[in-house]
């Protein structure tokens, strides 16, 4: 009896020598607890983000670089296709419409799957040729590793306009062919990412 | 006064803010980290791909010239440093450079070896392009071979591209070995 009454004299407020929180504490550590908690789960989400955005970086490179291995390529080795074009009505250094310009038939094997570059384009700037929202490479030919990056700008120039093995007569045109090449490639989660380059690829095809 | 009453120690208090830093602390360098590598990478894949430009308007400027019956390694002057240009920005900026291959004697388009005589002002290397941030340099030059002997035919291009991050400068360097690889 005297034991519990010793007990119910512990739990009462007055006395200092008891143990335990009051509401306010409890409030109070909760608010602070909630507040770290905050922190810490916002820094953790912040490092999760920025571990994936690392990680589309590197999707995106890999694209990129898997892109022009293969543009190059088929420039060097066949250089460019001058009789597609203008098969296909295309000038490169005026009138840019909606127009796509093929540079090679033989990339997969296949005449159905040309690489192509869709244009837009003004009199005003020949040779800077604008792509918007529309993907290098088109699925048939299974170049993009996933549907997650764009190119949000493209131009590019084909030099010279004509075909110098077939335009022997005009001086002009006894250039080594090149395309020159500027992209910027985006992905379409994280539109802050992405890659802007500038590059030049000179044929190694030195007769018809 | 009634030292029994509980709460935390001036010291106590220390200890839990100090250790509440270290973890934040740690989490943000963490991610502060992880972004400029991302940032440094993507700047190294332009550089990259510029550097490569660098080495393929070089070849091209041979190739036509070649092309064209003029001498193979005309304008591939050593010891002087050059900007190098494809066509699109040439129409935009003034010839500066008197070198023979520039007459008249060439036609059509042209990849521009521009010649900076004053190193120190870096502008004069700036690429151009739209509303790309960090600027990135290209400086190009040519050593000749030693030519008493057999390598009157190789010119070796060193082409450097740099740009600032955060205030420190990077730079990605490559070197080619250009050869007159079809004599006549």
């Amino acid at each position: 009896m005297m034991k519990k009454n010793k007990n119910f004299k512990l739990r009462r407020k007055s006395d200092k020598k008891v143990l335990g929180f009051t509401l306010i504490e409890l409030l109070a550590s909760i608010v602070i607890f909630g507040i770290v908690m905050s922190l810490v789960l916002g820094s953790l989400w912040t490092m999760v983000k920025t571990r994936e955005q690392a990680v589309r970086f590197r999707n995106l490179q890999q694209e990129l670089h898997f892109g022009m291995v293969k543009i190059a390529d088929l420039v060097r080795a066949h250089g460019i296709d001058y009789a597609a074009h203008e098969k296909n009505g295309i000038e490169l250094s005026s009138d840019f419409g909606n127009e796509t310009l093929f540079l090679g038939h033989d990339l997969f094997g296949s005449p159905d799957h040309p690489l192509k570059l869709e244009i837009i384009g003004s009199e005003d700037t020949p040779g800077n040729i604008l792509v918007s929202g529309v993907p290098l490479f088109s699925e048939q030919v299974q170049l993009k590793t996933d549907e997650d990056s764009r190119f949000r700008d493209v131009k590019f120039r084909v030099i010279p306009e004509k075909d110098p093995f077939r335009n022997y007569a005009r001086h002009e045109f006894q250039l080594q062919p090149r395309i020159e090449i500027y992209l910027v490639l985006q992905d379409r989660l994280f539109p802050d990412l992405e890659i802007p380059i500038q590059t030049t690829i000179s044929s190694r095809k030195y007769s018809p | 006064m009634n030292r029994r009453v509980s709460g935390f120690t001036l010291f106590e208090t220390l200890i839990s803010v100090g250790l509440l830093s270290i973890m934040l602390f740690g989490s943000v360098t963490l991610i502060l980290q992880m972004v400029i590598a991302t940032d440094h990478n993507k700047n190294v894949v332009t550089a990259s791909y510029m550097l490569q430009e660098c080495m393929e308007l070089t070849r091209n400027f041979r190739d036509s010239r070649w092309k064209q019956n003029l001498q193979w390694d005309c304008g591939l002057v050593a010891d002087k440093k050059f900007r190098i240009d494809g066509s699109d920005i040439s129409e935009k900026l003034p010839l500066t450079t008197d070198d023979a291959c520039y007459g008249t004697s060439f036609k059509g388009d042209y990849v521009y070896l521009y010649e900076v005589e004053n190193e120190t002002d870096e502008g004069q290397f700036q690429i151009f392009w739209d509303e790309i941030e960090p600027y990135f340099y290209r400086k190009i030059h040519f050593t000749h071979e030693d030519e008493t002997q057999d390598k009157q035919d190789q010119v070796l291009a060193h082409c450097e591209v740099w740009w600032y991050e955060r205030g420190e400068r990077e730079n990605l360097e490559m070197s080619m070995g250009l050869t007159n690889w079809h004599k006549r």
